[in-house]
């Protein structure tokens, strides 16, 4: 970890993603236990996202888009579904200060901690976005294929 | 403490925050009270006044399901109330699981619908529970003593509201009755309430539509005969394009031995299309003596999710064709909810099918001593006899470009029991094959999610909630095993699959199980093949090609 952000979650990663786990299956209109096929995704998709939360790599982006798949299908608003990840910030807050020996960030460092959450967000965005677009494309093209030899033929 | 137990945080912040009946507006209220909401996405379009007038069904109108008024015609309370009393009498089975239940909650997690939403009412247990509670109230002496206990309710429009919403999240694959120690059919009591519904004018476009298509055309996009030979015609001119084979069936031929009825998706449909070349490939190879019908051109029969009574018409259809052509039996396609009509509704609605042979096989000469009385055979379960007696010649690696795995199709393997027949006829033809994890195969199956008429697009969020758990069982295949190509033996199957893999499983395709048998024929006098039926270069053929330059 090069951020003393970034080190304070890895300090107080267990208790992090537990409540990160938590927040995100509270967001669903009704119970989802964490040992269902969403629970499961989910906490996986948070536990790579935390391992690697300092920077963009391929396996943070196909996290995200993980638990972005799985928003984007639910009967939530965006605006909802993408506070998942904007809750990060206050999840560690509320873990880490007590129990850290590097308990106190430095302004600059909650700076660049809150830069990063809102850079997450927006990839978030654009996953959730590209999920809710995909959902549309394969309408189209189930009707496609379910007509596929008339439009065959139709098409000479 | 299981790592999955709820935690006391987690519980506190879903009591304070989700609704309840042990709080708030529902404090003292009954469980069924909370109300249902219909909002974009968790409805399936109602049926067009005109596919209703085609088929003499009740109350044609136009409505949505987020209307307030229902317009439901007068007096549906007396025919939900008759129409409920009329078939605990006519069927023993719906009384039996009406009254046997004792509520242990067994089905609850086993439901695709139930751990893809979390909604108490997607449990199996809960959502017979909305049948019985009014059965229950169609008892004045019990209500009587019983009142405040029995679970009774009257039926109201919000019942039906509840029962529409309900009862359309179940795609009657019945993974629960598996896990019921009393094994109570919760397949069949969602055939039941849809047929109640059906009685007022409640239902779903994507049922009503083929119906009517079906009860017309003879199948489910109201296709004419001669466009349904044209069809057939191209895909013959496509194999032998890429085979220099030219196979030749024959239609409504009076004599054939073997008529031969697969759902129209095989014949219109992508990938179902592939499959059909497969099942040319596969007749011509072993000279069977077979006709299709241009009348029974649908395996399919939508009306199991409508009424018995269209269960058994459309059922009725294949049987008239195959006594009007004079065949001697019948040979069905990879169809999934045909199978269940076949082979647990046919003999006591239409069958026995005296006038049909007992069938065998006139290659191998196996009886089928299975299908004595519907006298219908599974191409899986024919091919898989003829691979036996090495009556096929097979190259399986010309698919070797495909990492298979096999998704047992709901009505095949719980409706009918087939588990290996096609696993066997799939090891044979090619040589890269893994299984799910055993909690998704075989009689655990998970369902695709879009099956029983809910394969709509309007609601496309619900389905791709409800196929969750199938995809991520062909996600761990394709991470552990590299498997690209996921197999299956129902036309829904093939229709719905592909959008689920790619939402969830992009790099995963989807192909009919005889569609794999036609790549790994090798035909008579075939020319070299490069190609598979998709028209995809096969692995190591290419180069061989070029070597060959």
């Amino acid at each position: 970890m090069r951020t003393a952000w970034g080190e304070l979650i890895q300090e107080n990663r267990e208790k992090i993603l537990d409540h990160w786990i938590e927040k995100g299956l509270s967001l669903f209109p009704e119970k989802i236990g964490r040992g269902t096929p969403i629970g499961e995704s989910l906490s996986e998709g948070l536990s790579i996202m935390l391992d690697g939360i300092e920077e963009n790599s391929k396996s943070f982006m196909a996290a995200v888009n993980q638990i972005a798949r799985i928003l984007a299908v639910q009967p939530l608003p965006p605006s909802k579904a993408l506070s998942l990840f904007l809750e990060l910030k206050t999840i560690l807050y509320e873990t880490a200060p007590k129990e850290s020996k590097n308990n106190a960030l430095r302004q600059s460092d909650r700076d660049a901690f809150q830069t990063r959450i809102e850079q997450i967000t927006l990839v978030a965005f654009d996953c959730y976005m590209e999920n809710r677009e995909k959902i549309y494309q394969l309408k189209v093209e189930e009707s496609k294929r379910q007509a596929f030899m008339l439009l065959r033929r139709a098409q000479g | 403490m299981s790592k999955y137990a709820s935690k006391v945080s987690e519980l506190k912040k879903e009591f304070d925050e989700k609704p309840s009946i042990l709080k708030g507006n529902y404090l003292d209220k009954e469980w069924w009270d909370i109300p249902v909401e219909f909002r974009e996405g968790n409805w399936c379009f109602p049926a067009k006044p005109e596919v209703l007038e085609s088929l003499g069904f009740a109350n044609p109108r136009k409505w949505a399901a987020t209307d307030q008024d229902w317009k439901l015609p007068g007096g549906w309370e007396k025919t939900i109330s008759e129409g409920l009393k009329s078939r605990l009498k006519k069927y023993r089975s719906l009384k039996l699981f009406l009254d046997t239940c004792v509520r242990c909650g067994a089905c609850a997690d086993k439901c695709h619908f139930f751990l893809g939403t979390g909604d108490p009412k997607n449990m199996p247990v809960v959502r017979a529970e909305l049948l019985r509670s009014v059965y229950r109230n169609d008892f004045p002496l019990a209500e009587k003593i019983l009142k405040g206990f029995s679970g009774s309710r009257k039926l109201t429009p919000e019942v039906i509201k509840e029962w529409h919403m309900y009862f359309n999240q179940c795609t009657e694959c019945r993974r629960c009755s598996v896990f019921c120690p009393f094994g109570i059919d919760t397949a069949e009591i969602t055939m039941l309430a849809r047929e109640l519904l059906n009685l007022i004018g409640v239902n779903n476009n994507w049922i009503l539509e083929p119906v009517s298509n079906c009860n017309r055309t003879g199948n489910h996009l109201g296709i004419e005969p001669h466009t349904f030979v044209q069809n057939i015609e191209s895909l013959v001119e496509d194999i032998e394009d890429l085979t220099g084979v030219t196979v030749e069936p024959t239609f409504n031929r009076k004599g054939a031995e073997v008529l031969f009825i697969t759902p129209s998706g095989d014949v219109f449909g992508d990938p179902g299309v592939y499959t059909m070349m497969g099942y040319l490939l596969l007749f011509h190879h072993i000279g069977l003596d077979y006709t299709i019908s241009t009348y029974a051109s649908e395996g399919g029969n939508f009306g199991m999710f409508t009424s018995n009574d269209m269960m058994k018409k459309l059922n009725a259809k294949m049987y008239h064709e195959a006594k009007r052509l004079g065949v001697k039996w019948i040979l069905g396609g990879e169809c999934g909810h045909m199978w269940r009509v076949v082979h647990q509704y046919m003999d006591t609605m239409n069958g026995p099918a005296d006038f049909l042979e007992q069938p065998v096989s006139p290659i191998t000469g196996t009886k089928f001593t299975n299908a004595a009385s519907t006298k219908m055979v599974h191409i899986a379960e024919f091919t898989a006899d003829l691979i036996h007696h090495k009556k096929l010649k097979l190259d399986p690696t010309r698919n070797d470009h495909l990492r298979t795995t096999f998704h047992d199709s709901c009505n095949i393997a719980r409706g009918m029991g087939m588990f290996d027949e096609p696993r066997y006829v799939l090891q044979n033809v090619c040589k890269s094959f893994h299984e799910m994890p055993e909690n998704t195969i075989r009689e655990q199956t998970f369902c695709c999610g879009s099956g029983s008429g809910l394969n709509t697009e309007e609601y496309m969020d619900i389905r791709m909630r409800g196929g969750l758990p199938r995809a991520n069982a062909v996600k761990h295949v394709k991470e552990k095993h590299q498997v690209n190509s996921l197999v299956t033996i129902c036309a829904i199957d093939r229709a719905s699959l592909p959008t689920l893999m790619n939402y969830w499983v992009p790099g995963v395709s989807v192909y009919g199980l005889h569609e794999l048998v036609g790549n790994a024929l090798v035909m008579e006098g075939e020319k070299k093949r490069t190609e598979d039926l998709r028209e995809n270069p096969m692995a190591g053929f290419e180069d061989r090609e070029k070597g060959d330059d």
